[in-house]
């Protein structure tokens, strides 16, 4: 079973990524905060075999500020083993720092990381998670 | 046609199995999944249902986040992954307007027809 999970908090861009994920033969969970992507990881252990994440959304179901939860998804990933992709908008956030974050995340993972920014790329996210599962 | 019923309970598993088939008339053949909301979302992806039913739908938090209520997360998760034409259902004891949304009878209620 090839499960993506996609964390997204905004219900029209996780409707774009289950077009691009499931068009691709894959099987999509979604989470809109963190705590989803916790519980999700939790409930399906290794069976989930990517991540794609936003950077900007809430910790919780009723939290109300979009903070960069992305990067304690990232961590996550890397300490379960499971390939990332980081697809967001970030220039919209005024938070271009958060790509050196990454960048440092990606030397202590030992593998890339890919950051697809500027605007919200689902096919081109998956294309690049699947080069890490290839690879 | 695969038909997942998800409840924290197995006596409303089994009831509700045994409402379809009965209801349905013996037209079609059904093979139903009858699971808790713990392992729902995994069976959902493996055995890939049509029709899935979940119980114990209440989006009160004082009481959505118990484990024998979480039908609102179990909703979510299989919501998320389901395709569109996969129909799930939502079933609880409160009122809401959803179209996907049914109101089981509460306990006062009956207490109140059985005048107890």
């Amino acid at each position: 079973m090839d499960i993506i999970l996609v964390v997204e908090d905004k219900t029209e861009e996780q409707k774009k990524a289950k077009e691009a994920v499931v068009g691709s033969g894959f099987k999509i969970v979604i989470a809109s905060t963190l705590s989803d992507a916790e519980r999700l990881m939790g409930m399906l252990k290794d069976k989930i075999s990517g991540i794609i994440t936003d950077i900007h959304f809430p910790e919780q179901e009723d939290g109300k500020e979009n903070n960069p939860c992305g990067i304690a998804v990232i961590v996550l990933a890397i300490q379960k083993n499971i390939p990332v992709v980081v697809c967001s908008d970030i220039n919209s956030h005024s938070a271009g720092y958060l790509e050196t974050v990454v960048r440092g995340l990606e030397k202590f993972a030992g593998r890339k990381i890919p950051f697809v920014m500027n605007r919200k790329n689902w096919d081109e996210s998956l294309d690049k998670l699947k080069e890490i599962k290839e690879s | 046609m695969k038909i997942m019923i998800v409840s924290g309970d197995k006596a409303i598993r089994e009831s509700i199995a045994r409402a379809i088939y009965f209801l349905s008339k013996g037209g079609e053949e059904f093979e139903f999944i009858k699971v808790d909301h713990q392992e729902a979302l995994e069976r959902f992806l493996t055995e890939e249902p049509m029709r899935v039913i979940i119980s114990e739908y209440e989006e009160d938090e004082s009481i959505g986040q118990e484990e024998h209520n979480r039908g609102h997360i179990t909703f979510k998760d299989i919501k998320g992954s389901a395709s569109e034409d996969v129909i799930i259902i939502r079933m609880g004891f409160s009122s809401y307007d959803y179209k996907d949304y049914v109101k089981a009878h509460s306990v006062s209620d009956f207490m109140k027809m059985l005048k107890l």
